[in-house]
């Protein structure tokens, strides 16, 4: 037998005072009498237990020595038989990911009874075994390394929230593994609900424990929210919302659209049991904001149903309209136009805005602006052009039907008087031709310049009586700042992600050119979490969250200023225009999913070994039982 | 302090047990007999509750907390392949300086591990000794540690590995070895945060934790510095040299994704080197090199070396660029980073790609469809392309009288590949080569065919007598005689009830496996074939015989006799036998099987014989050869009577195509249409002259008749051959249309994203169309993918692309009833990131150790500098809790001996 404390065996050496206080027994006290009569008649009696008088110290000083025995063979510490080898190494994964916070039917939440259940296992340990704690929700994490000291994992598991994020129990266990550095005695216990991809791949039969929580609960979800800014409308948007129904009857609920608390739009909306609903809305917004859509219904989780996205605001458009002779009709339809902050100069500029173009109307500039250039009845030659004659009946024959310049542009067969014929080079399009093949309208584009030329005298015909012209501008529009519909994806939670900045794009650039300090970046989740923002190859790493909701980030100081500034509540006041902002959605058809993908038996301990005590804990509380129960017959004389 | 002072009770409950025995000491104490005087009784039952109590407490697990500054030390060591042995050298030093240092402090326990793409377990020690030389290769901390080792011995073996790995950089140094990296593709990578995670959760919460990395910095995954931020653990950062031993790579080949047909671009080079070196950079396009022949070596400095080339591509839909680095010698020590791929897309009319063995005749159909606005290039049949990326420049593919021989199997692949999941177009044309007539029974082209090349319809034809002779010798073992026998099955299957088949087999001897016999009992031949089992000698001249014997006596109008052998004969007067079978109006062809057959010999045969030679170097394609010899034998495949095509099915393909004014065609195969084919023009016969189908994303065109002066030739001078060819081969071919699509794909360590933006042709968002993906690896294993909506008009589809080498996308969106959309892509990916030479990355080294606290330092003296953290450490207080009930115990035994008054 191994002892781990051999040493204390000396503490057998109190058995020669015990020894020693036996001989030295109290000596009986003198006491005169007046007759020995009676006490004659007395020892007579118990003469015939004379016998067990003699044991009766012995057993006294058996039991002493029993008690002396059983305290210093438990001090020296014997082991079990293979009691080392059989020590198990337990990690323990929790589930805290979003599918935990489901509340069960007797009010707590599937994570609750996940901790207790932990709590159990904890119970049950043996002595020598070792045990970490992990959590699998949103990122799998190490809470406790590898410890003999339970309570440290108490206080861990007592701890631990539940977050918004998927399940990583696959991550978890092969991090588990690794902690483990004797596969024989491992034990991974995994506590979920088991509510992501393939569980049953996992295999309880090599070192895995499953334990499995919570019952099936009905959920519908929004699993999808993203809002794109529309290709040809200046100001509009488009939003799509994916909303499932993980249930077995069907759901009618409100569908509620907000823009920055706004109400946009309600849709009533009615998902059947087990079925899908995509809806996408029209509308319109210069500013931008923080659009979410919201499920009014009573499920299992409640953060799966509300989803936000950021929607992108729309600068102005900067137009700046050179002419010699103003006209009201073109100025107007370019004031109609959403977002177009018009200017009017006779000047001719070097270049076009930078968000925005130039109109030419009526002028013979002898060098075109760079960028984006709209000619309207140009008085030159350019070098993207050459003017030809006037043609005398110019009626539109042809227009170009795939040119993105013309949709919704009706001008076949409209009289375009004074109108002239371009000489354009090979490069450039032609888009209004009239039937002797004169080309009156034409685009170019070639690098980042893009011109416009339309070769007619708006003043002249019936140009302006028609819808078409201002169609054809706003077309105009659309082309020059060439728009691919901006879309800022939110993120899922637990997810890590590159995301654009122009913020930090122009912090890395003034860096570069002016060696300066660059702002310490960083990212807060809505749970007011800070943490740094890191360098990739396109621009920020941001995540993982935690929590759904808008995680902002830009310079760290200014996130500490919006944080410390929570509490107050009074966030309007802070200036966050160098921070952005990016929505975090669970977004998770896997995690919304509240019903057991499979049936998941939870397991018993793979490792069935010797006693869960330590031998000296056993000696113990038997020199307990002793010393209790000599206590008694020392008391009854029953020994001496 | 006491407010300091810590505790913590494990068991509890167990203090119940004081409830129990307090009382019973206390019960027993009033109904004490003792005699001793009232204050002793007293003194000795607070005595006894005391030891009860202690004994209570330390089974109840009492635990002090106490305050320790003791540090674990995680070193984690990167052991991936872009640290090389004087890097791992450094390693090693920075690790025993590191021993050496904290063994003489006592605070400080020191672990360590070592990662890659994964980490592995932590070990204690760091070994001193030289293990044997065997395991200069072997990984430390090898995943596969977890599965295989019993205790920490096996971690303890790791590191011993890691070390000699070491001890032998200065011999690796003096004789650069070329060497493919090692390590398996899915090892190579480098994952710091995993690294990290690892080595903070292996310190016990009992001591103060501390990790040092020992890298390059250069982490294949993006989440290093998050995992160090979220550690919680201060972790140090040791930078490792960049490699050292001589190296060139090929970092990229950039190069536009798509281009305009005729646009000119620039395929550029970029080679790094880390240091000055001399040797080749060759660059292909498709499988061309690109300039002279006479190649001269270039010079790449050390650093980053750039090469720009201008390309233009004309006439091709896709096209393969390739950079591959050679010749540089010593300079280069890795070899599996010397090669790029990138592929190039080009825009502009519908290409055809159209096989046929002769060139020249296509010249009417090459005209008619280039008026028709499509490009057509023509090649022979050894140009049918080779790989999915070169026939995806195609969109559709047109076989004029090919011979199934004439082609691989990989080949008929690649082929079935790109119709049936890249949604090409094939079309087959008539001819003496094609369909039955060309070996296409049973081949995967057939499969994909609209039609059968066998046929049972019984026409009048001469009857037929063959024998087949087949080498059974030892060298025929294996695949070939299995492959020997398909073919002869393939045959057997192939003849008419009227016909007659037998087969002998030879080796030193000839067997008559089935004697000549009518084919209407093709169970019986085919179970005689399967008993052919391969041995001994060749000797093929009485088997010759035998066959000639046979036919004589026969009474067909046709006779044939097919010799297939892998071997050289022993001598025989083959030359006298085949010309006496010629005269008895016998016909010989002969199969020479893989390179050791007498072909010349075998030549000679199938010449004097009158029948067709056939070279098989891919065993595979002999059931081809022996279908084909059976179907052109039998000469009963072909109709060569002038006919009027015969409207079946009207199509809207057609439309505009008078097909009643359509001159005669003056011949065509006989096929059979499959049953859910769509049937649309016959011979007089009834047999198919045009039939198609859909087949998996593609089309595929049967013409039994051809498009050239044999059968054709009428239909040449029509007006309407070109837009009948162009109406078929536009509804055959795959659906390019770019319109409103926007695809951007995207790869990241080994997985790939697809995404598409979809705008309807006034520029607004579709959305919910049905999208699918499919991909084809390298290895033309096809997978589709749903691609889901994410966003208004925006589809996303991801992928896993661990394969290194070209992958062929096809993207198809649903648009209401009309047809899909459909995008075509290539990607390629390269070699590994980490076999990219890259200096090391102070800067995330850097970034991990500011944002957890650590130091960014190679310094060991800063390394071990100790902090103000602090750890609680559980102390069991146990031990201290008996050896106090001892001692009382003791006492209170004296006190039962010794009367307390006495004493006073």
């Amino acid at each position: 037998m191994n002892l781990v404390s051999p040493i204390h065996w000396w503490w057998l050496l109190l058995a020669l005072p015990i020894i020693l206080f036996y001989i030295l027994r109290t000596r009986l006290r003198k006491q005169p009498v007046a007759t020995l009569l009676f006490w004659v008649k007395l020892f007579d009696e118990k003469r015939q237990r004379s016998l067990w008088n003699r044991l009766r110290h012995w057993a006294s000083l058996l039991l002493q020595l029993a008690f002396l025995g059983l305290v210093v063979t438990a001090l020296v510490d014997p082991l079990w038989s293979g009691q080392r080898e059989n020590a198990r190494q337990v990690v323990i994964v929790l589930d805290n990911s979003a599918s935990m916070q489901t509340t069960t039917t007797d009010g707590t939440t599937r994570f609750e009874a996940a901790c207790e259940s932990a709590m159990e296992i904890l119970s049950g340990l043996r002595d020598g075994d070792e045990i970490a704690l992990m959590t699998a929700g949103s990122t799998e994490r190490v809470v406790v390394g590898m410890t003999d000291f339970a309570p440290a994992i108490r206080d861990a598991i007592r701890e631990i929230d539940v977050t918004d994020g998927p399940t990583r129990v696959r991550e978890a266990i092969d991090t588990a593994r690794r902690l483990t550095r004797s596969p024989d005695r491992r034990e991974i216990v995994v506590i979920s609900d088991f509510c992501f991809d393939a569980p049953e791949l996992l295999d309880p039969s090599k070192d895995l424990r499953l334990v499995a929580i919570g019952q099936s609960v009905e959920n519908a979800a929004i699993t999808s929210l993203a809002v794109r800014r529309s290709l040809v409308d200046p100001i509009g948007y488009s939003a799509l919302v994916v909303v499932k129904n993980f249930g077995e009857s069907n759901v009618e609920c409100r569908l509620t659209f907000q823009l920055d608390g706004a109400l946009v739009d309600v849709i009533p909306i009615q998902i059947p049991a087990g079925g899908t609903v995509q809806k996408t809305i029209v509308k319109a917004s210069a500013d931008g904001g923080i659009l979410s859509a919201q499920i009014r219904h009573d499920d299992g989780l409640a953060i799966d149903n509300q989803a936000l996205a950021v929607l992108p605001r729309r600068p102005p458009i900067e137009v700046v309209l050179v002419t010699d002779e103003p006209s009201v009709y073109l100025e107007s339809v370019l004031k109609a136009i959403p977002l177009v902050d018009l200017s009017t100069t006779s000047e001719v500029p070097e270049a076009a805005p930078e968000n925005g173009f130039v109109v030419l109307h009526r002028v013979a500039p002898a060098t075109l602006p760079t960028g984006r250039v709209l000619a309207i009845d140009p008085q030159s030659d350019s070098q993207w052009w050459k003017l030809g004659d006037e043609i005398t009946q110019a009626i539109v024959a042809k227009q170009d039907p795939e040119s993105p310049l013309l949709p919704h542009v009706q001008l076949l067969n409209v009289s375009l008087p004074g109108a002239r014929a371009l000489d354009v080079d090979s490069n450039a399009t032609p888009l209004l031709t009239d039937a002797s093949g004169a080309t009156l309208m034409a685009s170019v584009v070639r690098g980042e310049d893009r011109v416009v030329v339309l070769a007619t005298n708006l003043d002249d015909g019936d140009l302006p009586l028609r819808i078409a012209f201002p169609v054809l501008m706003t077309n105009a529009v659309n082309w020059f700042l060439h728009r691919t519909g901006e879309l800022q994806r939110a993120l899922g939670t637990g997810e890590l992600a590159e995301i654009s900045s122009a913020g930090y794009a122009r912090d890395q650039s003034s860096q570069n050119n002016e060696s300066s300090q660059s702002n310490e970046w960083a990212w807060m989740d809505a749970a007011d979490n800070i943490a740094p923002a890191t360098r990739g190859v396109n621009g920020l790493l941001v995540g993982p969250a935690d929590h759904v909701g808008i995680m902002h980030f830009g310079p760290r100081k200014q996130l500490q200023r919006l944080a410390d500034d929570a509490g107050d509540g009074d966030r309007g006041a802070i200036d966050t225009s160098e921070l952005e902002r990016v929505a975090v959605n669970l977004a998770s058809a896997s995690e919304s999913d509240l019903r057991p993908r499979v049936e998941i038996a939870s397991s018993d301990p793979a490792f069935a070994g010797s006693g869960r005590r330590s031998i000296w804990f056993y000696l113990t509380l038997v020199a307990l039982g002793l010393i209790v129960g000599e206590w008694f017959l020392y008391q009854r004389r029953i020994v001496g | 302090m006491i407010s300091a002072i810590q505790w913590e009770w494990t068991k509890p409950e167990m203090l119940g047990w004081l409830v129990l025995a307090i009382p019973l000491l206390v019960w027993f104490h009033f109904r004490s007999l003792s005699d001793f005087p009232l204050v002793q009784r007293w003194v000795s039952l607070a005595l006894r509750a005391a030891i009860v109590l202690l004994l209570a407490v330390a089974l109840s697990g009492l635990v002090l907390l106490v305050t320790t500054s003791r540090r674990m030390m995680v070193v984690a060591i990167d052991t991936s392949e872009s640290i090389d042995e004087a890097a791992k050298l450094k390693a090693t030093e920075l690790v025993n300086a590191l021993k050496a240092k904290t063994d003489s402090l006592e605070d400080v326990e020191l672990r360590f591990l070592t990662f890659d793409r994964e980490p592995g377990v932590s070990f204690d020690h760091w070994p001193q000794v030289n293990p044997p030389a065997d395991s200069v290769n072997n990984h430390a901390g090898d995943s596969n540690v977890d599965e295989t080792s019993v205790d920490e011995n096996v971690a303890d073996a790791n590191v011993a590995s890691t070390i000699e790995a070491d001890e032998t950089v200065a011999d690796e140094e003096v004789t650069v070895a070329k060497v493919d990296s090692e390590t398996p593709p899915e090892r190579l990578g480098t994952d710091i945060a995993a690294a990290i995670r690892t080595a903070v959760a292996s310190i016990p919460p009992s001591y103060v934790p501390s990790v040092v990395i020992v890298s390059d910095g250069n982490s294949t995954t993006d989440d290093a510095v998050a995992a160090a931020a979220a550690g919680g653990v201060p972790i140090s950062t040791m930078p490792l040299p960049q490699r050292s031993t001589p190296e060139v790579q090929l970092a990229q080949l950039a190069a536009p994704a798509q281009v305009r047909q005729g646009e000119p671009f620039y395929i550029e080079v970029v080679v790094n080197s880390n240091r000055d070196a001399s040797g080749y950079v060759d660059l292909y396009r498709g499988d061309i090199k690109i300039g002279d022949d006479n190649q001269k070596p270039i010079d790449v400095k050390a650093g980053e070396t750039k090469f720009r080339i201008r390309q233009s591509i004309v006439g091709q839909r896709q096209v393969t660029f390739a950079a591959r680095l050679r010749g540089f010698g010593q300079s280069d020590t890795l070899l599996d980073n010397n090669e790029a791929m990138a592929i190039v897309a080009a825009s502009g009319r519908p290409r055809v790609l159209l096989v046929d063995p002769d060139v020249d005749q296509t010249d009417s159909l090459r005209w008619a469809l280039d008026e028709q606005k499509i490009d057509v290039e023509v090649r022979p049949p050894a140009g049918v392309p080779r790989d999915l990326a070169e026939l995806q420049g195609y969109e559709c593919l047109i076989l004029s009288n090919v011979p199934a021989t004439d082609m691989t199997m990989r080949q008929m692949d690649i082929v079935r590949t790109y119709v049936q999941d890249l949604g090409g177009g094939l079309v087959m044309l008539g001819g003496d080569q094609s369909f039955g007539l060309g070996g296409y029974y049973r081949t995967q082209l057939e499969e994909i065919l609209p039609v059968r090349s066998n046929f049972e319809k019984e026409r009048e034809k001469p009857s037929l007598a063959m024998v087949l002779v087949i080498d059974k010798s030892g060298s025929m073992g294996g695949e070939k005689i299995e492959l020997a026998k398909d073919a002869a099955r393939a045959a057997v299957e192939l003849l008419g009830p009227r016909d007659n088949i037998g087969v002998i087999a030879f080796d030193g001897q000839s067997y008559w496996v089935s004697e000549l016999r009518s084919a209407s009992d093709k169970g019986y031949v085919m179970d005689q074939i399967s008993t052919i089992e391969a041995s001994g000698g060749t000797t093929m001249y009485p088997a010759m015989d035998d066959a000639y014997q046979a036919l004589a006596s026969a009474s067909a109008k046709l006779k044939h006799c097919i010799i297939l052998t892998d071997g050289v004969s022993s001598p025989g007067d083959f030359e006298g036998i085949a010309s006496e079978m010629a005269a008895s109006r016998m016909t010989v062809s002969t199969v020479a099987m893989g390179a050791g057959a007498s072909e010349e010999l075998l030549q000679d045969i199938a010449r004097l014989g009158g029948g067709r030679y056939y070279f098989c170097d891919d065993p595979q394609s002999v059931p081809q050869v022996f279908a084909k010899e059976t179907v052109e034998a039998s000469k009963s495949a072909i109709n060569e009577l002038p006919f009027m095509p015969q409207l079946v099915r009207p199509t809207q393909v057609l439309e505009g195509i008078d097909l009643e004014l359509a001159p005669l065609l003056l011949g065509y195969v006989v096929t059979r249409p499959k049953p859910t084919s769509e049937f649309i023009l016959a011979s007089e016969n009834g047999d198919p002259l045009l039939v198609w189908w859909r087949y998996g994303l593609g089309m595929t065109v049967a013409f039994t008749s051809d498009a050239k002066a044999r059968w054709g030739a009428e239909w040449l001078a029509w007006p309407d051959f070109g837009p009948f060819w162009a109406q078929i081969i536009r509804h055959a071919m795959r659906k390019n249309d770019s319109r409103g699509v926007f695809v951007e794909v995207s790869s990241d360590d080994a997985t790939t994203t697809v995404m598409l933006d979809a705008v309807d042709p006034q520029g607004n968002f579709l959305n919910e169309q049905p999208t699918s993906l499919t991909v084809i690896d390298p290895k033309l294993k096809t997978s589709k993918l749903t691609m889901s909506q994410i966003a208004p008009g925006r589809y996303e589809a991801t992928f896993t692309t661990a394969e290194r080498g070209s992958y062929q996308l096809d993207l198809a969106q649903s648009r209401g009833a009309a047809d899909a959309v459909r995008q075509a892509r290539g990607l390629v990916i390269g070699y590994p990131e980490e076999l990219r030479m890259l200096p090391t990355n102070e800067a995330q080294l850097r970034e991990i150790a500011e944002v957890s606290g650590g130091r960014f330092t190679d310094s060991v003296e800063t390394l071990v500098q100790s902090d103000e953290r602090t750890a609680r450490r559980g102390v069991p207080l146990w031990p201290y809790l008996l050896m106090a009930a001892l001692i009382l115990f003791v006492i209170d035994v004296g006190i039962r001996r010794i009367e307390i008054p006495s004493i006073f």
